[in-house]
């Protein structure tokens, strides 16, 4: 897929998954990856990135195996952008599918 | 590549950041190696997995920079956060280059206009004085006290017009750290993401 369609809803994805419970990284990686292929390496970035903007806060936390992990948990400025962003792209979503069924429908 | 390579070259490229910011983001990547490890991941698996750590060190680069200067603004700040970002891809070197080289040749443009019509009143007013008393003997077009007026008049407008001109620029740099967070966050270097 288009790399530069894709990474703007990135971030989408992983906020909108930091809503339901606070992740790690690599489970956030783990998650997305499952259902859209991703280039692994992108996610930290953003994750620094959503941090500086006070959208998500970082804590670190021991795992029964292997290191502590640092976990991402949402802000309430985080909650509010996401749902905004959430909101923009239902619209928009909504709109183009409805262009193409159309499309679709006057050609067949 | 194996995690110490990967690791060695993602902080080569995050020179120029401060040592807990690179600590930082070197913890990020060892953790997630070896939380991989633990799932049964090979560290050249996971290397492939994350791409190539220089264009990842680019974009934190970029990242830090644009943030910094917003920060503190400062021209050298806003120079190298845009460098930072045109570094993400040749794409950028248009859609960030040209806009930016575009919107400083206006602001020179129009500077240099402010600060000639500034300059140029007072000398009006010089002349139209040294004619009124006497010792200026070539005749201006228009008579000296109208030529004082105007003098006034642009030496004002051309003062105003600087600092509308600072305003314009404080507006412009807000919007110039806009538009680099928000191809930071759309723009990727590689093709893959």
């Amino acid at each position: 897929m288009n790399a530069q369609f894709k990474k703007g809803v990135l971030e989408m994805c992983v906020m909108a998954l930091l809503g339901f419970r606070d992740r790690y990284g690599y489970e956030l990686v783990h998650e997305i990856s499952e259902r859209f292929e991703i280039s692994e390496g992108s996610i930290y970035p953003l994750l620094r990135r959503l941090l500086t903007e006070g959208y998500v806060s970082t804590y670190l936390q021991e795992s029964v195996e292997g290191p502590a992990r640092k976990y991402y948990s949402l802000t309430e400025n985080g909650i509010f952008a996401r749902d905004e962003l959430i909101k923009e792209w239902n619209d928009f979503s909504t709109a183009v599918c409805g262009l193409i069924e159309e499309m679709t429908n006057a050609e067949g | 590549m194996l995690k110490d390579e990967f690791l060695r070259q993602l902080e080569l490229s995050l020179a120029g950041m401060s040592d807990e910011n690179k600590k930082d983001i070197i913890s990020d990547y060892a953790e997630h190696y070896e939380i991989g490890a633990l799932n049964g991941r090979s560290e050249e698996e996971i290397s492939l997995g994350l791409g190539d750590p220089r264009s990842i060190g680019k974009e934190y680069s970029a990242l830090i920079l644009v943030k910094r200067a917003e920060e503190t603004p400062s021209a050298g700040g806003i120079g190298r956060a845009i460098l930072a970002t045109l570094g993400l891809g040749l794409f950028n070197l248009i859609i960030v280059l040209l806009p930016f080289l575009f919107i400083i040749g206006i602001l020179a443009i129009l500077l240099i206009l402010f600060f000639s019509i500034a300059c140029s009143g007072p000398i009006l007013i010089g002349c139209a004085v040294l004619e009124l008393i006497g010792i200026f003997p070539e005749d201006l077009p228009i008579s000296s006290l109208g030529a004082i007026f105007i003098g006034v008049g642009m030496t004002c407008m051309g003062l105003l017009g600087i600092l509308g001109e600072f305003w314009l620029a404080r507006i412009l740099y807000h919007l110039a750290i806009r538009y680099l967070k928000w191809n930071i966050a759309v723009i990727h270097g590689s093709e893959k993401i």
